[in-house]
């Protein structure tokens, strides 16, 4: 476990935090034996704190680029759902994802980065998040009528709905471009030709 | 008529219930599926839709509370299987590890 990220949603304990605790170390071992197959498709978990994880995903290509990362807050899990963040993998702050998330609704492209009214910050518009069922157009659909149906909020489901939302289907194309910047050789060259 | 090739008969599956051993000596063969984080072990036909081995899986797993039609199962690639589809054409094979998930709801 490392020390606690520069940045997470502020959240209070509603209930034993040894709970949330435990039932997360459950998650992580469980996620840590289907580790390999995560990263064979770009799933890195990228650091663990106290009832938090963060998990970065590569998409492959030229050269592997990280399409998203995400922060996931286990406070009060499972009495709340899971909160996901996306995050600058460098800064580790809420930032948007180089990959946007999307559902495919038959033809229509759904996007699922959304604003959220209370928490102020875009909000991946998935059931199973703390997000989703804290906006207000999802009142009627409540954590509490997911929660426990095998599987809503685990650490692995989130990952594949992540993955599937950012990362499936998609390729990335880079454009090598590489630029000099030696001012002095651009200096004696400049005095060569001068001469 | 002296000797008689059980072995069809033996690979006949209900069509809601678990799947019968064919035996050593045939096709069947183990995979492994992830429900809610529980392993299980599941014996199956080349031959049988993905939904058997959907249906067999939850069974195992003791997950009932939900429709088998809400999930969906995964390849270790990520790939979601066609539920519809032929586990041998699907790309199943002896000793891979799937996993079985509910689907995600409508977001956005």
């Amino acid at each position: 476990m490392t020390d606690g990220p520069p940045w997470r949603p502020a959240r209070h304990a509603v209930g034993d935090v040894d709970v949330a605790r435990t039932k997360l170390h459950r998650e992580i071992e469980q996620w840590q034996a289907s580790a390999d197959g995560f990263r064979e498709r770009g799933i890195i978990l990228s650091a663990v704190a106290d009832r938090w994880v963060e998990l970065t995903f590569l998409m492959a290509g030229p050269t592997p680029t990280v399409g998203a990362c995400v922060g996931i807050d286990y406070t009060n899990y499972d009495i709340e759902a899971p909160s996901v963040t996306f995050l600058d993998p460098l800064t580790r702050q809420p930032a948007a994802p180089t990959s946007l998330p999307v559902q495919l609704d038959g033809a229509v492209v759904r996007p699922l980065l959304r604003p959220h009214p209370v928490w102020q910050r875009q909000f991946l518009c998935l059931p199973g998040t703390f997000e989703y069922h804290t906006h207000p157009q999802h009142d009627g659909n409540p954590w509490l009528g997911h929660r426990r149906q095998n599987g809503e909020g685990r650490l692995d489901v989130l990952t594949n709905r992540i993955w599937d939302a950012c990362i499936r289907d998609r390729t990335i194309t880079v454009a090598p471009l590489v630029t000099f910047n030696v001012p002095e050789l651009s200096g004696e060259i400049d005095a060569d030709q001068a001469a | 008529m002296g000797e008689q090739d059980h072995t069809d008969h033996d690979a006949t599956v209900e069509a809601n219930g678990p799947i019968r051993n064919r035996g050593a000596d045939g096709p069947n063969f183990d995979v492994q599926v992830i429900v809610s984080g529980a392993a299980t072990t599941v014996t199956v036909n080349p031959n049988q839709p993905v939904a058997v081995l959907i249906r067999e899986a939850l069974r195992k797993t003791g997950s009932v509370g939900q429709s088998a039609d809400d999930f969906e199962l995964r390849l270790p690639d990520g790939t979601i299987v066609d539920r519809d589809a032929k586990i041998g054409a699907a790309g199943i094979a002896a000793g891979v590890v799937l996993t079985l998930q509910p689907r995600v709801g409508v977001g956005g």
